[in-house]
């Protein structure tokens, strides 16, 4: 059986009021449940790009801690293990040196 | 005696609530999560009307909270446009959307078969009764949330936004963030598949 337009504006001429007055009243937004919202937003981080100079450096700071202290503890042990004295300069002062007992003594 | 009245009405014409948004968001911008609470609090009301008024009440707190945090992630975009509340319609609408995508994607939309009761109510509005004693009825209620369930996401909001709450073509597509040539194709399908449900189940009672 065929349906008008007629009848299709009646049907929903009826149901608007219907749905105007369901309850839309978000009662059960209370405390709990902002406390809830805001424990999640204080686990996240700014809103990027709007943090304040200070913190972006602090956070990159902080993003580079790690990274820091592997080159510290590269350079620490290449430190430790690196001769001052290069080859070159030890020839270089054989060459220009004659007495054998003070370049051994500059050697050790 | 000063006129009360008219001192506050000049105050809040020069202390608009937006203004103070503005200041709010400019502060929970810089990271402050209790300016940024301010704002929940101020606004709460608003985002959780809406969701109620599009998904069921268990899914409200939800849809809420989802916002809440597209809020504080887009609260740049808030700080340039302006307008918090218009944005936290728009959002919170899509957001809806988004829940009855994911719902009809899983298939957990119950389908559901009208009463005879409920099929006699549509058949009493359609042969022209006075719709306002039959909008009171019981019936109708459930008539809605039935023919609501028998459209798909996309036309679900379409009904909604423009039969039932009266938004223009216009304000509904900037409330989805569809075209409005999208919207108006939307409406008039979803007018067809109303005027399809209308005709079987009509079939049903005259069988």
């Amino acid at each position: 059986m065929k349906i008008n337009n007629q009848a299709v504006n009646r049907l929903l001429k009826t149901l608007a009021p219907v749905y105007k007055s369901a309850d839309t009243d978000p009662g059960q937004l209370g405390f709990k449940w902002q406390q809830d919202v805001m424990r999640r937003i204080r686990q996240m981080e700014p809103p990027q790009g709007q943090a304040s100079f200070f913190q972006a450096v602090s956070r990159a700071a902080w993003k580079l801690v790690p990274v820091t202290a592997g080159l510290a503890i590269v350079f620490g042990v290449a430190a430790l293990n690196f001769d001052v004295v290069s080859e070159w300069q030890a020839l270089d002062l054989m060459a220009s040196v004659t007495d054998t007992v003070a370049y051994l003594d500059f050697l050790q | 005696m000063p006129n009360l009245t008219g001192i506050s009405e000049l105050y809040m014409s020069l202390h608009k609530p937006e203004d103070d948004d503005q200041e709010i968001v400019r502060q929970a911008c810089s990271g402050d999560t209790n300016a940024f609470e301010k704002l929940l609090t101020r606004h709460k009301r608003h985002v959780g009307a809406i969701a109620a008024a599009h998904v069921p009440a268990s899914q409200v707190e939800d849809i809420a909270q989802e916002v809440c945090i597209k809020l504080y992630l887009g609260l740049s975009k808030i700080r340039e446009k302006g307008s918090i509340k218009g944005w936290l319609a728009a959002v919170t609408i899509r957001t809806c959307y988004d829940f009855w995508r994911k719902q009809y994607r899983r298939n957990e939309i119950a389908e559901s078969s009208l009463t005879t009761d409920q099929r006699n109510w549509i058949e009493q509005v359609i042969s022209d009764e006075t719709g306002q004693r039959l909008a009171e009825q019981r019936e109708a209620r459930q008539v809605l949330e039935a023919v609501l369930q028998k459209f798909g996401p996309e036309d679900r909001m379409v009904m909604e936004l423009v039969y039932f709450q009266g938004h223009s073509v216009k304000e509904t597509a900037g409330l989805l963030g569809w075209s409005s040539a999208n919207v108006k194709i939307r409406t008039f399908r979803a007018r067809k598949k109303l005027k399809k449900i209308l005709a079987a189940l009509r079939e049903g009672i005259n069988q």
